[in-house]
């Protein structure tokens, strides 16, 4: 069975993003979760020139496993503008909260709406290699429990289970996804955001710590913790704030299918390819049209599946992650938040006129029942 | 923002214990999600999203939605949006999902709440995580304790009694002996619940919920496109409020100000100005015999303090939780969208005929949740054919 089309030529209402603000990336806060959700909050609000009370909704995007607690949105919901307000928590990529709260104001039920992704897994270990482990744990919590579950899936298999195959059939090898990931990681070496701050080479890829054939240790996301918070206003509200000049013209989300379907393994960018579809067609837009994406590759073997799936093969290596994606900083489910961050620099730099998009995806079950969100941004 | 929203199918199962309960989770959730389909004639085809509910500590299992939803037989693709907010879950599904179809960027959302409580083996333990960490985790917090802090007050505030309290527990289980999918289909007397097991002063077991399992499932779409069988229950207003997790955010635990908050709020949005005379059905989450008459306060309902009386007076010109409530069927999140099914089919004239009231035209659902019932939200349907239309579509 298929769903039928999306709703082509019904077009969605702009939204502007007006305020965009992330605490420091750390590979672990000495914070509480609320304490992080707040920084960003106030932060983002605080350069736009509004206040919590401004705010119609909030949006909290979080998972209650890695936050060490059961609802943990009732922990940060106040730190996020909820009090006596509208609020909620997606458990997901913060992509999808950006999306819910831009639902809110193209809906015309709210005029301000706050999205706000924040990730500080409770480990209590600084260790990287135990946090890995409590991660990966988590990740096969997530998979469906009688056969999945128990053979071991985790993100990273799943992950590894794809790279391997893809070069099997004509894919990157192992050379080229070192050079892949070298090259991200050198892109964004000199970012203050990123995780991984020197360059390397590829040969200084092949020689990190092999985590599951074929894929290296900096192959995989540079993780980090913190929290991005995303102030999002109809166009008219936005012309009275201060802050960034950015508007989101589409918007499209898409989950992947899930293990007993051979998709993931075989044909993971389809997922993206179908938010891509959406995205372009609420706004109106066409692939041509776009100068600039931020693509979350979780691995390099998928990073060209991704950018045909967008239709943005054609991009210059220049117009792509130059942040470093995920390669250089990956905040667990606030990526979403960070990718549009990232995005809304890039078009600042660029100027007014420029299209980018900005492209997430949520890494719990990896690439089985992958969440992938697509936001087309101009420069207002 | 051209498009309006309308609950225009709705599937239930009946509810029973976990120990009794023959089906699975995913086979309860497909036979919820396919009554929904059948309910209005919907193809699956025709949906565009789905957005479900998961307490994963309380589960079990971590993002559950993700593989349940590829087993409910609607299709491998439907993008999925797994929502988590507690006790308010269930109502929150169908907001995400309304705003979804507001927006224009969806024709059609399924909401999927499934039995959140199935297998859990310490749902006090559980819910003990989301407590304050300093004092009440240690303490060893649980729902129905941070439940007696309320009942208490109302208690030395008001006069009101255990009896008082017993009564509620009465009323509901009347209520609910009618419903055929409710859990606790029997009649209990005052003395039956003052006899029951003490849980936290004031509350015996028989004041506090069932563990249910069940599944409800509710479609939201355009109610502008007539393709469909029923006839829709208008979204006309909704929203959401919240509370800070720490008790001494409250102010007063003897009066859900809060609530109150948000009811003045969705009321303006629905241009509601006498709610007692213009809802004919209201349903309210009050999984504690306490919180039924605070709540019917908070909605301006009662006078202060008279939440009780109106409920045993039986009132024939407002129906409060024709369905028993989640006093007599708490299924978790399936408990907690089970208000807003209820509320939309007394709308749509299709609720199960032993509680469908004569002539609804306006109703009210509520959902609480969260640490000390922090989180509170509402939504107020309308008969379609009560308002004029909003679209410009």
């Amino acid at each position: 069975m298929t769903t039928r089309p999306p709703r082509t030529g019904r077009r969605v209402d702009p939204v502007h993003v007006v305020g965009l603000a992330a605490t420091p990336f750390l590979p672990e806060h000495d914070a509480m979760l609320d304490e992080l959700v707040f920084a960003a909050v106030s932060a983002a609000l605080r350069e736009c020139g509004l206040r919590k009370q401004d705010a119609g909704l909030s949006v909290q995007a979080s998972m209650d496993v890695l936050d060490g607690r059961s609802i943990s949105s009732g922990l940060t919901a106040m730190a996020a503008g909820g009090y006596l307000a509208d609020s909620y928590r997606i458990e997901g990529d913060s992509g999808l909260a950006i999306q819910a709260a831009a639902h809110a104001v193209a809906a015309g039920d709210v005029e301000v709406a706050i999205a706000v992704g924040v990730h500080n897994p409770e480990t209590r270990s600084s260790d990287p290699v135990l946090r890995r482990a409590f991660a990966e744990q988590i990740s096969n919590l997530g998979f469906e429990p009688h056969a999945d579950r128990p053979v071991g899936l985790t993100a990273e298999v799943v992950y590894a289970l794809h790279a391997a195959s893809s070069a099997a059939n004509g894919g990157p090898d192992t050379g080229v996804l070192a050079e892949i990931a070298a090259a991200e990681i050198t892109q964004g070496a000199g970012r203050p955001r990123s995780a991984r701050r020197e360059p390397v080479t590829a040969a200084e890829v092949l020689g990190s710590e092999p985590v599951a054939w074929p894929l290296h240790d900096l192959m995989l996301p540079a993780h980090t913790t913190g929290a991005v918070a995303v102030v999002l206003a109809s166009p008219a509200r936005a012309g009275r704030c201060l802050g960034r000049s950015a508007v989101l013209t589409g918007f499209g989300h898409a989950t992947g299918r899930y293990t007993w379907d051979t998709e993931w393994l075989t044909a993971p960018a389809t997922t993206t390819s179908r938010a891509a579809e959406l995205a372009f067609a609420a706004a109106g837009a066409d692939p041509a049209d776009v100068g600039y994406a931020e693509v979350s590759a979780p691995t390099p073997a998928l990073l060209g599946g991704y950018l045909d799936a967008l239709g943005l093969r054609g991009l210059a290596g220049k117009d792509v992650n130059a942040s470093g994606g995920l390669r250089s900083a990956f905040p667990g489910l606030a990526n979403g938040a960070l990718r549009l961050l990232e995005t809304v620099e890039e078009l600042e730099y660029r100027g007014r006129g420029s299209t980018a998009v900005s492209h997430s995806v949520d890494t719990e079950t990896g690439l089985v029942s992958e969440d992938v969100t697509v936001l087309i941004v101009e420069a207002a | 923002m051209a498009y309006r929203a309308a609950v225009v199918g709705v599937g239930m199962t009946p509810a029973t214990s976990p120990r009794k309960q023959e089906f699975s989770t995913a086979e309860l959730c497909r036979q919820a999600v396919h009554a929904a389909l059948a309910h209005c004639g919907a193809d699956p085809r025709t949906l565009d999203a789905v957005v479900i509910g998961n307490i994963d500590g309380f589960e079990g299992t971590v993002l559950g939605g993700k593989s349940l939803t590829r087993q409910l037989g609607i299709g491998p693709d439907l993008p999925v949006v797994v929502l988590n907010t507690g006790g308010t879950t269930g109502g929150n599904l169908m907001q995400v999902a309304a705003r979804m179809v507001r927006a224009g960027t969806h024709r059609r959302v399924l909401c999927v709440g499934g039995p959140t409580f199935f297998g859990a083996e310490d749902l006090q333990a559980a819910i003990n995580t989301n407590s304050p960490m300093i004092i009440e985790q240690p303490l060893g917090m649980g729902a129905y304790h941070m439940g007696a802090f309320a009942a208490s007050a109302y208690q030395a505030r008001f006069g009101v009694d255990a009896t008082d309290l017993a009564a509620v527990a009465v009323a509901d289980h009347a209520k609910a002996l009618k419903n055929p999918n409710a859990h606790l289909r029997y009649e209990v007397t005052v003395d039956d619940v003052l006899a029951a097991r003490p849980l936290s002063s004031p509350l015996t077991q028989a004041m506090v919920c069932p563990v249910s399992t069940s599944a409800v499932a509710m479609i939201v779409g355009d109610p502008d496109e007539h393709d469909l069988a029923t006839a829709p229950a208008l979204i006309r207003a909704m929203g959401t409020s919240s509370d800070p997790y720490l008790g001494g955010g409250k102010g007063d635990f003897s009066q859900m100000q809060n609530l109150a908050t948000l009811a003045r709020r969705v009321y303006a949005l629905a241009d509601v100005r006498a709610p007692r005379r213009e809802f004919d059905v209201v349903e309210v989450f009050a999984p504690y015999v306490h919180m039924q008459p605070m709540q019917l306060e908070a909605l301006q309902l009662a006078e202060p303090g008279e939440g009780v009386a109106l409920i045993r007076s039986g009132d024939r010109v407002l129906a409060v939780n024709p369905s028993g409530g989640p006093k007599c069927t708490n299924a978790g999140v399936a408990g907690e969208l089970a208000p807003y099914a209820y509320a939309a089919l007394q709308v749509m004239g299709d609720a199960p005929p032993e509680l469908q009231v004569e002539g609804v035209r306006k109703a009210l659902a509520h959902g609480t949740g969260g640490t000390f019932f922090q989180f509170e939200n509402l939504a107020v349907f309308e008969a379609l054919d009560s308002v004029s239309s909003g679209s410009t579509s």
